[in-house]
């Protein structure tokens, strides 16, 4: 069954008046559980296609199907919708609220919800054990480390229990020791809590903790040797 | 609900900005109140005044009036109640502490229902020839209570020749229409037109009731009239009239206060407005990620919007506190025309209202940058 | 680099970074502006009001009035006292020998305005002799000066424009019946809102045998303690004298002390307001700036010029609002013509007033830089220079 269903998709964007297309005709089936890593230079698109999977952005043309919904179709208020019940997002800078402890960043999703406070609360320290930080949970990001931000954000990317994890750079801002523990961890929600994994790195050490390898260059797909793991 | 802690948190995102813009607030709405307050105090003072209440008064400068007069005035038709007064003018002290005195008959409270005084205080103000009562403004203005001895030198000589009385404060009172707007102080009549040297038997105003205070303009005309050639030719004038045009000379309060709440208010505007740009900005790819997790446009607007009610009603609310509890220090300290502080909840209202314009309009701008702002470019830091 | 060219070299920096941020450094511009010309306009009401005093007196002129009086209008000097204060030494004479003194009588009813048609009140002066000979301010303009011993008056251009039937030709009803408005005079700033007519007249026509007050021109060295001094030699006069300036200022005073609370209540609410604006702007500014600020340290300026360019935009700004505020209020306000009580005067934003609003503008530009100069000069170097 496919998580992730793209066919034909193009892209391209407006910079100044030129008219670049990202993207060319573009197909790509991920499959329920897996861990897909995309590599490629910058510029290449990876980062504009995982966007696109996130339903960040719209394709030009060609159609996206995640979790069985055509985002292609969307209006952005039902992709908002659609990104609150379905994605969790990981970032290389965290991108965590810096005015709010890592619980009130965690929680932030489960607003969204129809969860009673108390019932956020238990999620939110349920979500914070289970990346390991629940020592830290009213330090502001400010007082936590890189390792425990990115942390953070992934608790907050899984509390609100979505099919599929985009993360963008992930270990990106991070020493290869506490990269290798965010990965770990990553691999764990992959295989334990069956979450569909699609992330961009440029270090090929980082995609050697995915199951699929794909690289993206000049808006193409090249697949590559399935990775050891 | 669940909400609050989030807009409070980026509300003070940068302290020391807030800070300054909600202390920015809180004097213009300071400003707001206390203008408005004096604004509606004169008003509140002219509304209230009395369209069945006359006064008479010689027509041409400071002489006085023979008491037949006041008899005369009793045998008018309509007319219900006739009393009168005696100035006396002088200074307590100092001759910068001006004092004053209206010597009245025991029927002048009948005018004036609105001075209350407790029966005690009535017979102690009938049974004391000294006696004065004072109105709270005219006592705190030269700091005196119920029971002091106030020594006056005046320009009224008494009958030994010299000028130095000596009165009795009997109670300190205040007009319940208008709390702390009026300065009087009342005495004897028989007292003071006793202890005179010259003018005996004269008087310097007299206050008429009408009964039906339509006819009151036709009265003014009647009393003038039936003076017109007698020794003393006199000036009479409806009370709200009177009021009216003392209001008059002292300009139009009404535009002069709006002219400088527009301009202090259209300044703030412009403040909220920039530090809400320059604040909505800086967070421009903290909304985006608000948007990313899933929240919809509206809401990330409102959380804009509702950031700067906050703040606005905040300090509005501090401001227009801050006026209330300023106002009653300052009724009667300033001298020269009457200063009267009156915040009605209209006051209050319009100041909570103009708080949520200015709130509304100051994130408008941002607020319409952050709905347009492309998700990718604000990830990106773009 | 000597400190000087280092302090213009950073400034200048700044004043072309300032156009990015024209709309916070237009609210410092413009919340001055509007302080200085809110506290201009109000105040120029209490300084218009001092100078149509100083408009209306000469500095040689005294004032003879009863000494229990707490103004003119309840002082009462008979005509053999005011006969023997016009004889007294230090009082100036004229080529005849008659003391230049003028016994007067002043009197305060309501008349009705134009505007509203309710009553407003106004003083008619009664002069002995020829009314230029002691008010020289006064220019007669339209119609002639009135005659001793008629009922004739001469009245003020703003007391024609203020009530009606008030014109020339116009007759004014006195207890003795109507008294006929024969000329029109402008100048005096305070008088140009009186009446004036003959004082025996006046009196005769108030069937009192009083006057007020002898108006009186000084003579001589010292002739102020030279005319106290012989009054003070003779009791029975009961009079007390004084510079006629001096005099109206003590007696009339009371709107320029109102109108200076006015102004300083508002000026700090509205000042504070503006300086917490300002310290707002500034702090921004200097924030924009944090890694230019910190790269200039870091390439060898010291903080001297850094912290001396914050002050230098903030003084700029503020001292822009202030001519705006000034040229507001002085284009707007100065002469218009204003009634504060029963007086009229003209509103006067005069030269010492245009120095308040530049020095108000100057505090604040001052206290609003120094907090966020002091943050620029002690900007950790390092760290802001890390600032992504």
């Amino acid at each position: 069954m496919s998580m992730v269903l793209l066919h034909n998709v193009a892209k391209s964007y407006m910079r100044g008046k030129q008219n670049v297309e990202v993207l060319h005709q573009l197909d790509l089936d991920i499959a329920v559980g897996e861990f897909l890593a995309l590599m490629g230079p910058s510029g290449s698109g990876k980062t504009t296609l995982l966007n696109l999977i996130g339903g960040l952005d719209q394709p030009t043309s060609g159609e996206v199907t995640v979790v069985g919904e055509r985002l292609d179709k969307l209006k952005s208020g039902q992709l908002a919708k659609w990104r609150a019940r379905n994605v969790g997002f990981i970032f290389q800078f965290y991108n965590l609220m810096p005015m709010l402890t890592a619980e009130k960043n965690v929680e932030l999703p489960l607003l969204l919800t129809s969860l009673s406070s108390s019932q956020r609360k238990r999620n939110v320290q349920a979500a914070l054990e289970l990346v390991g930080l629940a020592d830290r949970a009213k330090h502001k990001p400010s007082e936590l480390s890189g390792g425990q931000q990115q942390r953070t954000a992934i608790a907050r990317a899984i509390i609100a229990d979505p099919q599929i994890l985009i993360c963008d750079e992930p270990t990106g801002d991070l020493d290869r020791h506490t990269a290798e523990e965010i990965l770990g961890l990553l691999q764990a929600l992959n295989r334990e809590q069956k979450k569909t994994i699609v992330m961009v790195t440029h270090d090929a050490k980082a995609a050697e903790f995915a199951s699929r390898t794909l690289h993206v260059d000049k808006g193409k797909l090249i697949e590559s040797a399935r990775s050891a793991a | 609900m669940k909400y609050i802690s989030l807009i409070w948190t980026g509300l003070w995102r940068k302290t020391l900005r807030t800070t300054f813009t909600l202390l920015s607030l809180i004097m213009a709405f300071l400003l707001f109140g206390l203008l408005q307050s004096v604004n509606a105090g004169l008003n509140h003072i002219v509304a209230s005044a009395h369209e069945d209440r006359l006064f008479t008064g010689p027509r041409f400068g400071p002489v006085q009036m023979p008491m037949s007069y006041v008899k005369q005035l009793e045998s008018l038709p309509g007319v219900s109640l006739v009393t009168y007064q005696m100035f006396l003018n002088g200074y307590v002290g100092d001759p910068k502490n001006f004092f004053f005195v209206g010597g009245v008959d025991e029927n002048y409270l009948e005018l004036y229902p609105e001075i209350p005084l407790t029966p005690e205080q009535r017979t102690a103000f009938r049974n004391t020839p000294n006696g004065i009562i004072l109105s709270v403004s005219f006592a705190k203005r030269l700091g005196l209570k119920a029971g002091d001895r106030v020594p006056v030198i005046s320009n009224v000589a008494k009958s030994d020749g010299k000028n130095d009385w000596a009165f009795e404060v009997i109670a300190i009172t205040d007009r319940s229409d208008s709390p702390g707007s009026f300065q009087f102080s009342y005495g004897s009549y028989r007292f003071l037109n006793e202890q005179r040297a010259t003018n005996k038997d004269t008087v310097s105003q007299i206050e008429v009731r009408v009964e039906d205070k339509k006819t009151a303009a036709e009265t003014v005309r009647t009393i003038d009239a039936m003076f017109e050639n007698s020794s003393v030719s006199t000036r009479s004038t409806i009370e709200s009239v009177m009021m009216a045009s003392a209001l008059g000379s002292l300009g139009n309060v009404g535009f002069f206060v709006t002219t400088i709440v527009s301009l202090v208010m259209f300044v703030l505007l412009l403040l909220t407005a920039t530090t809400m740009i320059q604040s909505v900005n800086e967070r421009a790819t903290e909304f985006g990620v608000l948007k990313t997790l899933g929240f919809s446009n509206n809401q990330v607007l409102s959380f804009i919007f509702a950031e700067a009610l906050v703040q606005c009603l905040l300090g509005a609310a501090v401001g227009l506190v801050g006026a209330q509890a300023i106002s009653p220090v300052m009724q009667g300290r300033i001298p020269g025309p009457p200063v009267v502080f009156n915040m009605p909840w209209w006051v209050l209202m319009s100041g909570m209202a103009l708080a949520i314009l200015v709130a509304f309009l100051s994130a408008a701008l941002p607020a319409w940058r952050i709905a347009r702002l492309q998700l990718v470019d604000a990830l990106a830091g773009r | 680099m000597n400190t000087f060219s280092q302090i213009f070299a950073v400034t200048a920096m700044n004043l072309r970074a300032m156009k990015s941020r024209a709309v916070a450094s237009g609210i410092i511009v413009l919340g001055v502006a509007v302080l200085v010309a809110i506290v201009l306009s109000i105040q120029s009401i209490g300084t218009g009001y001092l100078q149509s005093f100083a408009d209306y007196t000469s500095s040689d002129h005294v004032i003879i009035y009863n000494s229990q009086a707490m103004s003119e209008q309840q002082s009462n000097i008979s005509r053999e006292a005011a006969l023997k204060i016009a004889d007294l030494p230090g009082i100036k004479k004229d080529l005849q020998g008659k003391p230049l003194a003028s016994m007067e009588v002043s009197n305060c009813m309501a008349f009705t305005r134009r505007a509203d048609s309710l009553d407003g009140f106004t003083c008619i002066r009664g002069v002995s002799g020829d009314l230029a000979k002691l008010r020289p301010k006064l220019k007669l303009v339209e119609g002639r000066f009135f005659t001793s011993g008629l009922r004739e008056m001469v009245i003020g251009r703003q007391a024609q424009r203020r009530f009606m039937g008030m014109d020339l030709g116009g007759k004014v009803i006195f207890p003795d019946g109507p008294w006929t408005i024969v000329g029109i005079v402008e100048g005096g700033g305070f008088g140009e809102g009186q009446l004036f007519g003959d004082s025996e007249t006046l009196i005769a026509a108030y069937r009192r045998n009083t006057f007020s007050s002898v108006l009186a021109v000084l003579g001589g060295a010292n002739a102020l303690q030279t005319v106290k001094a012989a009054l003070a030699a003779d009791p029975t006069l009961n009079v007390a004298a004084e510079d006629q300036l001096a005099f109206l200022e003590r007696t009339q005073g009371q709107p320029v002390m109102f109108y200076k609370i006015i102004t300083a209540v508002l000026g700090s609410i509205i000042g504070l307001g503006v300086l917490f604006a300002a310290l707002n702007m500034m702090y921004a500014a200097v924030n924009s700036r944090t890694r230019e600020i910190a790269t200039l340290r870091a390439i060898g300026f010291s903080p001297g010029p850094v912290v001396a360019s914050v002050f230098a935009e903030a003084v700029l700004l503020t001292l822009l609002g202030a001519m705006l505020g000034i040229g507001a209020a002085r284009f707007a306000f100065h002469g218009n013509v204003f009634t504060v009580g029963n007086a009229i005067i003209r509103l006067s934003v005069s030269p010492t007033l245009m120095l308040v609003g530049l020095g108000i503008a100057l505090f604040i530009g001052l206290m609003g830089a120094l907090f966020p100069a002091i943050r620029a000069a002690t900007l950790p170097v390092t760290t802001a220079l890390q600032i992504r």
